[in-house]
């Protein structure tokens, strides 16, 4: 005991370089997307604060573009509402609503973005408070953004496309082949669909669209379109370069998407795989 | 140490975090979009005279804090630790023959330039090898991961050396 003490006494300075290391480098390693805690992320309420006063600032350099984004994007809405409208005269019946009322959407400002980092977040400011839970789906004017992590009371952390722990469930849109988009460039204009089939015709410029599968985003939301594709031998699927339609270096207004009826699907894939 | 050093280093703490996170953080360079790291100063011009043990808590504080804001959890209080331990080794190292003197401080106008630029590119060096080693965990190619840290420790250092004929003169 008494050598053990002296040893500690000795070596203090080693001993607790060594603690604070594996504390810091276990935080390194275990940064898991699910335990994401919010008082230790830049969504934390004093964080936000203060990104968000600077953001107001910034937002005055940007405002003469972000127009130019927000009226093309009400154009095409428009757009398209034109002809849902004429649809839905022709039919008797509205079926293809059904889907898009299992979602609703928020509208929130980003106060913090990153891009050139190997895990990349973005803090948006709406909160607990404004609805919004973990597992909502955020998208851009001009696709998929990323998903919520972690929320605070008026913020909350969303996991970017543009993270190498973040993984998306895509298809081709003419195919409706499916695959996993993952971002492994270090690139904040490409990512990589993986698992599609090597079988399947696919060509540069084809469009990449969310699959739906997931309770989180609905089905059809723009990823990207196909840059460049080879063949991988080995394990006969495609490795897909994907360059996303989403600039995320001028990102500013974002939209939530949150599942009304996840707790339904979710139940229900749970009371199943606890049964077989 | 007097409360008023020791007022002035909370004090310091505090701003280096605010403008790190705040302003620096905000700054792209190159195309892969290296961060200068200012919140260093802090462990550099932390007195002769500081115990080592505090140095090394100071400095995971001090890196844990960025962390949060920044959302790396780990990375910049992981080399902020390994910097304030190998400091007191360095500074043995670079010391004169006569020892520091007593009240003076790691600045160049205590210690001169030619010293405190040895002292300081050293630690900015091994900080930044250890963080984007760290962040990219072979993530990154080697000439890649070069570059960020020669970018990245270059224009940190400009800043820093700025700072020792403004802010910290005296």
């Amino acid at each position: 005991m008494k050598t053990l003490i002296n040893v500690i006494i000795r070596f203090h300075l080693v001993i607790l370089f060594l603690i604070l290391e594996i504390i810091s480098i276990s935080m390194v390693v275990s940064d898991d997307l699910e335990k994401k805690k919010v008082v230790f992320s830049s969504a934390n309420s004093i964080s936000g604060y203060f990104n968000k006063k600077i953001n107001t600032w910034l937002a005055y350099f940007t405002l003469a573009q972000e127009n130019e984004v927000l009226r093309n994007e009400n154009l095409a809405l428009r757009n398209r509402l034109n002809k849902l409208q004429a649809l839905s005269k022709n039919s008797e019946r509205d079926t293809f609503l059904i889907d898009s009322v299992k979602y609703s959407y928020l509208s929130a400002t980003v106060v913090n973005n990153s891009i050139y980092k190997a895990q990349n977040f973005i803090t948006i400011d709406k909160g607990k408070a404004d609805g919004i839970k973990i597992d909502c789906g955020v998208i851009g004017t001009d696709g998929v953004v990323g998903v919520v992590v972690a929320v605070s009371e008026h913020y909350a952390l969303v996991v970017s496309l543009l993270n190498s722990r973040f993984g998306l469930s895509a298809k081709i849109k003419n195919s409706n082949h499916f695959g996993s988009l993952y971002w492994t460039k270090n690139d904040y204009r490409y990512a990589t669909l993986e698992e599609v089939p090597n079988h399947v015709k696919i060509s540069k410029g084809d469009s990449i669209v969310t699959s739906g599968f997931s309770a989180i985003f609905p089905a059809g939301i723009p990823i990207g379109t196909i840059e460049d594709f080879r063949t991988n031998v080995s394990n006969n699927f495609y490795e897909i370069d994907v360059k996303l339609s989403t600039d995320f270096k001028s990102l500013y207004y974002v939209y939530v998407i949150d599942n009304t009826m996840r707790d339904e699907l979710l139940l229900l894939e749970n009371s199943v795989s606890n049964e077989y | 140490m007097s409360i008023n050093v020791l007022a002035r280093n909370i004090g310091r703490f505090l701003i280096l975090v605010l403008i790190q996170v705040f302003i620096f953080n905000n700054i792209h360079l190159t195309s892969y979009g290296v961060v200068p790291v200012v919140y260093i100063l802090y462990i550099i011009l932390l007195p002769f005279e500081t115990p080592k043990w505090i140095v090394l808590l100071l400095a995971f504080f001090l890196g844990f804090s960025i962390d949060i804001f920044s959302d790396t959890l780990g990375l910049n209080a992981a080399s902020s630790v390994l910097i304030a331990f190998i400091r007191p080794g360095l500074l043995n190292y670079l010391a004169p023959r006569t020892g520091y003197e007593i009240g003076s401080f790691p600045r160049i106008y205590y210690q001169g330039a030619n010293w405190f630029l040895k002292y300081s590119i050293s630690l900015v060096l091994i900080h930044q090898v250890s963080y984007y080693l760290l962040e990219s965990f072979g993530f990154d190619n080697f000439w890649v991961l070069l570059y960020k840290v020669f970018i990245a420790s270059l224009i940190s250092m400009i800043l820093i050396v700025i700072s020792q004929y403004t802010i910290f003169r005296k």
